[in-house]
């Protein structure tokens, strides 16, 4: 702590670091504030005790083992980061994936959407002083993440999609599975709401608080649920859509308020989005098909095929010895993830390693407009400033 | 006045709400696993510590080709691969592994290696108790991956 005499006013204003071990920062972010009594002045976000260089490791791995980097990037929603990098690479070597393995997906992620979103209520709720709301939707992400474990094989570090479809066919009975979920969840999210919505200390912690309006979110390069609070109703979903979004009818739910209550409104709502996509996907998925496209050399063989035909062996030895190699070149693929639009910029120079993989994270583009929501405003606030925001610091420092 | 009543019939309603929601939960079943006192339940496909497969004759299955240790995206498999000879036959094919370590202190458990393995020798087992003292304790090798041979007549409690 540091005290400064303000030679104008002559009075004290104080520097105060909240973080990196401070519970409410979601993490290790250090949001050094400069305080008058308890009204912020001036915040200052430092980041960065999370780096772990995976986009430099990136460089080190094969196309298809950088997949396994890209889970521990947005922890919370690894299917996300999986698809986006799968698609960049896609895009590379100009590669169709099957319908099948689209639309099991888009399934996929809209479910890991819902479990984000579901840490993301929870923990906020609980910051505020919601203690039951944390409980009950970490009840419900179980779900989700048993869904994800009995298709994937493990509940977080995913790594299930694959360049050029899916890693494995999905076990029978999984689709029962998310039909329960999808007829046991539209009423919890009721629960959610009558906890909340109208919840006076809710309302008086988060109406008003970090108000952002949308010239300024565009001009800080804000996107997802925080850039739809305030009006602009921007989804990559629905603006450039990746694999099949366009077949998939939903809507974009914005407020115009742009505050924390605007933006919690437009993550429950995304909520019931995600389970309609989820409806029309479970209806959509073709009962049998491929779930990876026929590139030889690129993306492995069935098994049946690689133990039965000797070229398919061969191919199977030579993409997991050497992996593949790309033509020279660059792409940028984005895709909506739970926190906004996230992107990867995946350079080749036509070896069997990328030679730049560059994320754009939303976790990081959003926290800019942190000081913007804060200053001004009580400390207090700060809490459910840095809740309203989404950020899963893995992903802000890679 | 009539405001003010308002508001606290308003305050009222949606206390009444929440705590309607706190009661149904109460009657609700806990979700709870209660390990370690009763065992987890996992899903079919989880990944957990690598068992090595045996065929039928009781010959190991893996034949030292390697890909498992190539396919890593950790580097956490280490392999010393020798050849068969008809007195000795550790495995049905041409070679097989003399020395096979995992290191648990570098996998990530991502399911490479099973994708990889041409003869199914190596998959995930569901074990996943690997905490210790010792982090040298984490290399395991091939003796402790392998599937016991002849195999148990009943499975242990604990699996």
């Amino acid at each position: 702590m540091a005290t400064t005499v303000n030679t104008i006013t002559g009075t004290q204003t104080m520097v105060l670091n909240m973080g990196p071990q401070h519970p409410s920062t979601h993490g290790v972010l250090r949001v050094v504030l400069e305080l008058d009594g308890e009204t912020v002045l001036k915040a200052r976000t430092e980041i960065g005790y999370l780096h772990t260089g995976i986009e430099k490791s990136c460089e080190a791995k094969t196309y298809s083992q950088a997949i396994t980097l890209t889970d521990r990037l947005d922890y919370l929603a690894p299917l996300s980061n999986n698809l986006c990098y799968c698609l960049a690479v896609e895009k590379l070597l100009g590669l169709e994936v099957p319908k099948r393995a689209q639309y099991i997906r888009v399934l996929l992620t809209e479910l890991t959407r819902i479990g984000s979103h579901l840490v993301w209520l929870g923990t906020h709720a609980i910051d505020l002083g919601a203690m039951s709301v944390f409980l009950y939707c970490f009840r419900e992400r179980e779900e989700i993440l048993k869904i994800l474990e009995m298709v994937s094989g493990q509940r977080m570090m995913t790594s299930y999609f694959r360049i050029g479809g899916l890693a494995l066919e999905p076990p029978p009975g999984w689709l029962a599975a998310v039909e329960r979920f999808v007829g046991m969840f539209p009423s919890r999210i009721q629960e959610y709401e009558d906890l909340l919505t109208k919840n006076r200390i809710w309302l008086a912690r988060t109406q008003g608080v970090g108000k952002l309006d949308a010239e300024d979110a565009i001009a800080l390069g804000v996107s997802g649920p925080t850039l739809r609070g305030s009006g602009v109703g921007y989804d990559v979903r629905k603006f450039f859509p990746y694999s099949s979004y366009d077949e998939f009818e939903f809507e974009v739910p914005t407020r115009t308020e742009g505050d924390c209550y605007a933006r919690y409104l437009v993550r429950l709502a995304e909520l019931r989005e995600s389970l309609r996509i989820i409806r029309q996907a479970m209806a959509k998925i073709p009962a049998e098909g491929p779930i990876r496209s026929e590139a030889p050399g690129i993306v492995p063989p069935d098994r049946e095929k690689m133990k039965t035909e000797m070229e398919a062996l061969i191919y199977h030895f030579k993409i997991f010895t050497e992996g593949f190699s790309p033509p020279p070149g660059e792409v940028y693929q984005a895709i909506e993830s739970p926190r906004g639009e996230l992107g990867f910029y995946v350079a080749s120079d036509g070896s069997p390693k990328p030679w730049r993989v560059k994320v754009r994270a939303p976790s990081f583009v959003n926290l800019q407009a942190l000081p913007k929501f804060v200053e001004g405003r009580l400390i207090a606030d700060v809490v459910a400033c840095i809740g309203t925001i989404d950020i899963v610091l893995g992903e802000v420092d890679r | 006045m009539a405001f003010i009543l308002k508001e606290v019939g308003e305050t009222f309603i949606t206390l009444a709400k929440g705590f309607g929601v706190t009661f149904r939960n109460m009657l609700r079943k806990p979700v709870t696993e209660n390990y370690p006192d009763e065992p987890v339940h996992f899903q079919a496909r989880y990944r957990g510590i690598h068992v090595l497969h045996r065929d039928e004759q009781g010959l190991e299955k893996c034949v030292g080709c390697f890909l498992c240790a190539a396919a890593c995206p950790a580097n956490c498999i280490y392999i010393e691969a020798a050849e068969n000879t008809d007195a000795k036959r550790i495995s049905a094919g041409e070679r097989y592994a003399k020395v096979y370590n995992i290191d648990y202190s570098r996998c990530i458990f991502c399911g490479y290696c099973v994708e990889a393995c041409p003869t199914d020798a190596i998959t995930h087992g569901h074990g996943f108790e690997l905490a210790t003292y010792d982090i040298n304790a984490l290399i395991y090798r091939k003796e402790q991956l392998l599937e016991p041979w002849p195999p148990p007549k009943r499975a242990p409690l604990n699996s």
